[in-house]
């Protein structure tokens, strides 16, 4: 079993949860505020990319295997037809 | 004296697949290094294949090898077998999947920015190709 | 041939370029405008994650956490494989 160093008392493994996190965090927030959907079927990828390195840092890899099949294959093709189906670009909804 | 020598061939073989997941991930560097410095998405293809075959298709041979001589059996067998398997199904793929995007991209008005001749784009608009 | 500390200290520096290089991938996604560019740094991204998977499992002993790295993979090229249909204007099932 390899230990690694710690830095301010943090160890790697928390260090690594954290970052994946907030790359996460950013990734859902350019999801939320995207107005080409297509870009946001991306962005939510990227997002599922990286709940996936959360979780494999968490040594889960059964939620590793749900969460890419899900995030990354069923969810961006079910949206990429649905697309299809209507219109790419979002448009802005008027104040009453 | 024989199983002597097989395990040192086991142990140098090993290190070699160690030393190749460095520089593989070297490679990975230089693919992420090639995506911020290229300015297109035809230019970036190149970058994408050294990431692929240079940092990842190598890296999973080298990290297989080092599991199948450097650690003990049952652990090494398993994480061989599977680095084995996903190296041989990236080589598949990959190649497969960045020429399925690069030619949906040509397809949806995406070019090559420094471009001499465009034989490609030529063909459709004389309806050779479809 | 080389000690075991020293292979371990190898495959710790190889996880640490895997996730800088992950780490500037992410931001270039980021800040990405054009759609295939996205979606090849997508694909970039999952294939580090695979060998990052699998060079974790050998540096921590643990078999368990290898599973995850074949069906990443294959998941990154039907992702591929999508996003190239809708780019060329056609249904999924064509």
């Amino acid at each position: 079993m390899f230990q690694g160093p710690v830095i301010f008392g943090l160890t790697v493994n928390e260090i690594l949860l954290a970052v994946f996190l907030t790359l996460a965090l950013v990734f859902t927030y350019k999801t939320l505020v995207e107005k080409d959907l297509v870009k946001a079927v991306v962005y939510s990828g990227g997002e599922a990319v990286s709940y996936a390195l959360a979780f494999v840092v968490m040594y889960a890899p059964d939620l590793v295997l749900a969460y890419v099949a899900v995030g990354l294959g069923i969810y961006s093709a079910l949206f990429l037809f649905v697309i299809t189906r209507t219109e790419r670009y979002e448009k802005e909804v008027v104040e009453a | 004296m024989v199983t002597d020598a097989l395990t040192l061939v086991g142990q140098i073989l090993g290190c070699l697949g160690l030393v190749l997941a460095l520089v593989g991930a070297v490679n990975d560097l230089i693919a992420a290094i090639g995506f911020v410095r290229f300015k297109n998405f035809f230019l970036r293809l190149h970058a994408l294949t050294v990431g692929v075959i240079g940092g990842t298709f190598y890296p999973l041979i080298g990290l297989g090898t080092y599991a199948l001589f450097c650690i003990s059996p049952p652990l090494g067998y398993y994480v061989a077998g599977v680095s084995y398997v996903t190296a041989f199904f990236v080589l598949i793929t990959a190649p497969a999947g960045s020429h399925a995007i690069a030619r949906g991209a040509h397809r949806a008005g995406y070019r090559p920015e420094p471009v001499k001749e465009d034989k490609l784009a030529k063909d459709r608009e004389e309806g050779v190709m479809e | 041939m080389l000690p075991l500390e020293t292979q371990m200290y190898i495959l710790a520096g190889a996880i640490g370029l895997y996730i800088f290089s992950s780490l500037i991938y992410a931001y270039k996604l980021a800040t990405e405008k054009s759609v295939p560019d996205m979606v090849i740094l997508v694909d970039s991204l999952t294939y580090d994650l695979a060998v990052f998977i699998v060079a974790l499992s050998i540096l921590t002993q643990n078999a368990y956490l290898a599973v995850g790295a074949l069906p990443l993979a294959i998941w990154a090229y039907v992702f591929d494989i999508y996003m190239s249909k809708y780019l060329e204007g056609r249904e999924l099932g064509d």
